[in-house]
Order: structure tokens, then C-alpha cells, then sequence
């Protein structure tokens, strides 16, 4: 997102007083490959860029290319580690971090990385992630079992409401844990989760959706028989995109696929061996392997195994 | 007694027609009005439906919508003869059933009365007199509360299992880490409903939640709580360890005063319910006395199952389908 007011003008005074051109434009780069300075403001090469206008056409293209939180945790960065062997005292960034976070954004600290805060908005890229992006996101993928039957059999503002209510239980558990709906197409859906401890929300998230689901049948359900899903949870690397199409051949989703609709039974969870590997013990135990070709691979788990 | 019909038909005024004066107040509303009315239902109320102002498809939604209901009182007029079976009526929570023959002629008003009885609706002046045996609601929050009077509230009992290898295992640093927790993760939790943690000793304590005489929002809470023991143990408490709890719901009455002024108070539903949850119950149970029962939720009254009597009263302990 593109931010404005007085944050702008803070960062500019910031980067002007920090560093000189420069180092501003090798500071760019880390986000703008190839920034060319000079193209920008309209200076020749053989005219030196006062610091000012430096800092302001930088901050404004930063802004222009919704890079402006990546550029404050760069800021951050080396205002704490240095950076290229020095250290920079880096003016005014505890008001930068301040007026920040009055923009709606919180910091990451798994990720070092300003996101945008889930109570003021929830976009599909939680505000910083850029086209393609290499990240390591966890999926969460969940499907209604028997829709066909279900829509054949019932009237169509029943179903309606049925999946309406299903939707808030999702929606409820994922908006929890700041994860973000990537595709919903009525019966199913895909979740991805980016940010903290994903692989465990993820799960969590998961196991609260079968809890919440197992009350609704009993409360409030306006179907003759529960309402059932299936959810898979899984973790890989791939580029971000914001095209629903590109989401479908991303590797990791097509692997989600497989483990939703070809080995997880109704009502139940099933999670990789990647993300079981790396969950609380606590949360750990509570799957239990699954055998035949999926033996050491995929965990699962069941309100039933849970309670019983 | 006030009496709702919901109908588009005459017909169906022309049967309520013999109800007058002391017999009732008698409302007519549009079938389409009924799911609302019904979140706001008065409980000194019948609500009658006319199932031949219904579409066929109508029907069972409605009758679905009719067996949910907790603690309301309502009857069907079928003069079509729609309802195949209506003896499920009254097995599903029903208090009348007029079909065809009977809605012939206006129905006598000691019928409605005696519906009413049946589901243990009364007139208001009744009401007023006898709300429930010895209750006295404490209303839905605390605004009514007045410290030095008695009131009924839901309590809730709830101890940390395992009390022996913590405090084996564990330096009393840790041990207060844990009891703090837990304590704070209680306080959230019931926020929610309006309850307030009363006493607290190291690892349990005791909640009430203000009891309106009509519903007892705890046993979901309590119910999702014990589901939800796991998510509880890594996200609210995150001490490293799954925590093992148990629950006691009771309502009873109490003198009410302010948290820390209680030393003196003698009641024997606060005695009751400490004995329930550290002579009876037993490591992650969840257990309810006869008291709270009528108020568990249709839905999941089949997972509390009757244990026996303790100190004169039913318990009913949670047990998941296996």
C-alpha cells in the first residue's frame, strides 16, 4: 500500500540526514534493482544530487512501488546491525516506527518485517509481499465432502447458509492467526499462512475449524446429516502471486491437493511430515501417522482420536 | 398467558377465537416473522405455527427450526394433516398439536393453558410468584448486583490437574509462572460469558457468571473449552505442557461479595461445588449438577451422561462419542 502524510516527509528528512547519496542509492537497490538516480531526478551524472532531493525522489519511488514498510525495515536493519561494516545512526526512525505502526502495520519479529496489523486491514499479501516473491508459505486447504449430493439434495438457500455459516467458522479461526483466504470457490477453499509460527497456526487453525464444525452440526446445523470437510495443511516454497490461475500450478498447492482429496478422510486433518516436523511436541502428538504410500510422509488427526 | 400465532390464514384466527381476557392475549404474525421472534421469544410465552400457511418445502425447515428451540414453548396447527408422525412433536420438545379433526372447531382456552402447564410455561402473575424454587436470577450481568444480597449465579469450578508433580518437578518460581497463567487464561475465558473469577487458590478457582433464570451460556464455553484443550495449552497458556483441567458446573445461590471479602460467606452451593471438583470429579472432566441440565442445549445433550448422585444431587459428566 502507498502511504501518505507526514510519515513521508519524516522518512525523507531521515534519509537525508542519514547518509549521503550515495549510500542511498546502494540502500535502493537492495529493493529497487535497477534504480537509476539520476533518470529519476533529472540531474546529469556530472551534477552532484543535493541530499534532499535525493532522499525525496527515493522515498517517493519507494512509495510509488507500495515498498515503503520494506524500506523502514531496512532502516531498522542497519540502524541496529550496521550495514556493509558501518554504522549508521539513522535519524528519526523511532517517529518512522511510530507513525508506522499508526499506518496499521505491527513488526514481524520471526521475520523482521513490517505487516500490516489484521485489526486494521487483511489484504492477500498481509501488505509487503510483492509479485513474484520467493517466500516459504504453509497452506491450509479444505473442502466440503459431498457436495455434489448436497446441492442435488437440498434447496439451494439452504446450501447457501450452510456454506455461509461453514465460511464463518474458517474465517473466524484463520482472521485468529493472521492467515489470508488465497482462493474460495464455494465448497473449498485454500488458506495461506506467512507469517510467525505458520506451519502451527496453520494446524491449529485446522483443528479449531473440525471443533467448531463438530459443535455447529450439533447446534445449528439445517442439514438431516453433519455437515462434513476434509483439511489438509502442508508447507513449501514458491513464488507469491496474486493470480488465481498461477496459484493452482504452484507446487506446494498442487502437493495440498493431493493430501486433501486423496488421503484425508471426513472430519479429519492431515498435515505433511514437513510441518509435523516442526510442530510443538504438544500439538505433535496429537497425529497419528498415516500408513500404505503414505507411511513417514502425512500425520492425521480426528475429533474422535482427540476426545475419545 | 400471551399467545403468538403464526399465520397467514383466517382460519387460524377463527380457532384462537374462545381465547379472552384472563385466558391469554392472542398475536398474530406472519409466518415469516418466526425466526426472529423467536431470539426474543418471551418465556411466559406459546407460539403457535400454522404449518398450512407454509410452502410443502417449508415445513420440515420450520419443524427443524422448532426442535432447536431451548426453553420455549410452542405448539403446531396442522389442518391439513402435513405432519405424518405427530407424537415426534412432543418427543422433540412440542407442548401442542392440533390436526385436522381438532382444528375444526375454536380450540378451548384450558387446552392452551394446560399446553402451557405441560411445558411448564405459567400464567405471569405465577410466574412472578414462583420463578423457579428458591432461585433469585442475578440477570444476565452484573448491573443488578448488589454486594450483600443473595443471588443465584452460574458457578464454575475449575482446578489444573496434576497438582503433585508440579509441585515436584516445578521451583516455586515456576509453579507461579503456571498458576498465573492459568489464572489469566480463566479470567479471558469467561469475560466472554460475564463471569468473574470469585476465589482462587494456586490452582483453582471459582467463576460466577450471572444467571437469568433462562439460559446458561457456561456449559458451550465449558464444552468448547475441554474440545479445545490442546489450542488452549500451545496459544493461551504456551507453558510447554498440555494442560490436563477439570470443570464443575453448578447453579446455586449465593450471598454476593466482592472478590477478597468472600472469607465469610456460607453457602452450601459454594461448599457443593469445591466438593464436586476436588472430592468427585476426576482428571479432565467436565461434570454439571441436576441444577444446570434443563439448561444444556438440545444439541449436545446427549454427551453429558448421568453419573449418580453426590450430596443429594444429579451429575451429569461430559463423555465424547467414541
Amino acid at each position: 500500500m502507498r502511504i501518505k502524510g507526514s510519515l513521508i516527509n519524516t522518512a525523507v528528512r531521515s534519509l537525508a540526514q542519514s547518509m549521503n547519496t550515495t549510500t542511498m542509492v546502494s540502500l535502493v537497490k537492495r529493493l529497487l534493482r535497477n534504480y537509476d538516480l539520476n533518470e529519476r531526478t533529472g540531474f546529469p551524472p556530472s551534477i552532484p544530487i543535493p541530499n534532499i532531493d535525493a532522499a525525496r525522489q527515493i522515498v517517493n519511488d519507494l512509495n510509488e512501488n507500495e515498498l515503503f514498510p520494506q524500506f523502514i525495515n531496512l532502516l531498522v536493519e542497519i540502524s541496529t546491525a550496521g550495514w556493509m561494516g558501518k554504522k549508521y545512526d539513522i535519524a528519526y526512525i523511532r517517529d518512522l516506527v511510530k507513525e508506522l505502526v499508526e499506518h496499521g502495520f505491527i513488526y514481524d519479529s520471526t521475520n523482521k518485517l513490517f505487516v500490516e496489523d489484521p485489526a486494521v486491514r487483511r489484504t492477500r499479501n498481509w501488505g509487503v509481499l510483492r509479485e513474484g516473491q520467493e517466500c516459504i508459505f504453509t497452506f491450509l486447504r479444505f473442502d466440503i465432502v459431498g457436495n455434489t449430493e448436497l446441492v442435488r439434495n437440498y434447496p439451494k438457500e439452504v446450501i447457501d447458509a450452510t456454506y455461509s455459516d461453514f465460511g464463518d467458522i474458517v474465517k473466524r479461526s484463520i482472521n485468529k492467526r493472521n492467515g489470508r483466504v488465497w482462493s474460495w470457490e464455494g465448497d473449498g477453499g485454500l488458506i495461506a499462512f506467512y507469517f510467525s509460527n505458520k506451519n502451527q497456526m496453520a494446524t491449529l487453525c485446522a483443528m479449531e475449524i473440525l471443533h467448531d464444525l463438530f459443535l455447529y452440526n450439533r447446534l445449528s446445523c439445517r442439514l438431516d446429516s453433519p455437515l462434513k470437510t476434509r483439511i489438509a495443511v502442508h508447507s513449501g516454497n514458491c513464488d507469491y502471486t496474486s493470480v488465481e490461475e498461477d496459484i493452482k500450478k504452484l507446487d506446494p498447492v498442487k502437493k495440498i491437493l493431493d493430501y486433501e482429496s486423496n488421503h484425508t478422510a471426513p472430519n479429519s486433518v492431515t498435515v505433511s511430515g514437513v510441518v509435523h516436523a516442526t510442530l510443538d511436541g504438544i500439538v505433535a502428538q496429537q497425529f497419528t501417522p498415516l500408513g500404505g504410500a503414505a507411511k513417514g510422509k502425512l500425520f492425521s488427526y480426528s475429533l474422535e482420536g482427540a476426545c475419545a | 398467558m400471551r399467545i403468538f400465532v403464526f399465520t397467514s390464514g383466517a382460519a387460524a384466527k377463527k380457532l384462537f377465537s374462545k381465547v379472552k381476557g384472563k385466558a391469554g392475549a392472542v398475536e398474530f404474525m406472519a409466518p415469516g416473522a418466526l425466526k426472529t421472534f423467536l431470539n426474543d421469544m418471551p418465556c411466559d410465552a406459546i407460539a403457535y405455527i400454522d404449518l398450512s400457511s407454509l410452502k410443502p418445502a417449508e415445513i420440515p425447515k420450520t419443524l427443524k427450526l422448532l426442535y432447536s428451540l431451548e426453553n420455549l414453548c410452542w405448539g403446531v396447527l396442522d389442518p391439513k394433516g402435513a405432519v405424518k408422525d405427530p407424537a415426534e412433536i412432543f418427543h422433540r420438545g412440542g407442548a401442542d398439536y392440533a390436526g385436522k379433526e381438532l382444528a375444526k372447531a375454536p380450540l378451548n382456552p384450558a387446552r392452551i393453558e394446560a399446553a402451557a402447564k405441560f411445558r411448564n410455561i405459567e400464567k405471569p402473575a405465577e410466574a412472578k410468584t414462583k420463578p423457579l424454587p428458591s432461585y433469585l436470577p442475578s440477570g444476565r450481568d452484573w448491573r443488578e448486583v448488589r454486594e450483600g444480597k443473595e443471588y443465584t449465579f452460574c458457578m464454575m469450578f475449575i482446578e489444573l490437574d496434576n497438582q503433585a508433580a508440579f509441585r515436584k518437578n516445578a521451583s516455586d518460581k515456576q509453579i507461579n509462572t503456571v498458576t498465573h497463567t492459568f489464572h489469566d487464561f480463566v479470567q479471558k475465558a469467561v469475560a466472554a460469558m460475564n463471569g468473574r473469577v470469585w476465589m482462587w487458590m494456586d490452582f483453582c478457582g471459582l467463576v460466577l457468571i450471572p444467571f437469568d433464570g433462562e439460559r446458561c451460556e457456561a456449559v458451550l464455553a465449558c464444552l468448547r473449552m475441554m474440545m479445545n484443550r490442546v489450542i488452549i495449552s500451545v496459544e493461551d497458556c504456551d507453558l510447554g505442557t498440555l494442560l490436563s483441567y477439570r470443570i464443575v458446573l453448578h447453579v446455586g445461590n449465593t450471598v454476593y461479595r466482592v472478590r477478597g471479602d468472600t472469607g465469610s460467606i456460607i453457602s452450601d452451593s459454594i461448599n457443593s461445588i469445591f466438593h464436586l471438583g476436588q472430592k468427585y470429579a476426576r482428571p479432565g472432566q467436565f461434570v454439571l449438577t441436576e441444577n444446570v441440565e434443563p439448561f444444556i442445549p438440545s444439541g449436545v445433550r446427549d454427551l453429558f451422561k448421568g453419573e449418580g448422585v453426590f450430596e443429594g444431587r444429579m451429575i451429569y459428566r461430559l463423555a465424547f462419542p467414541k
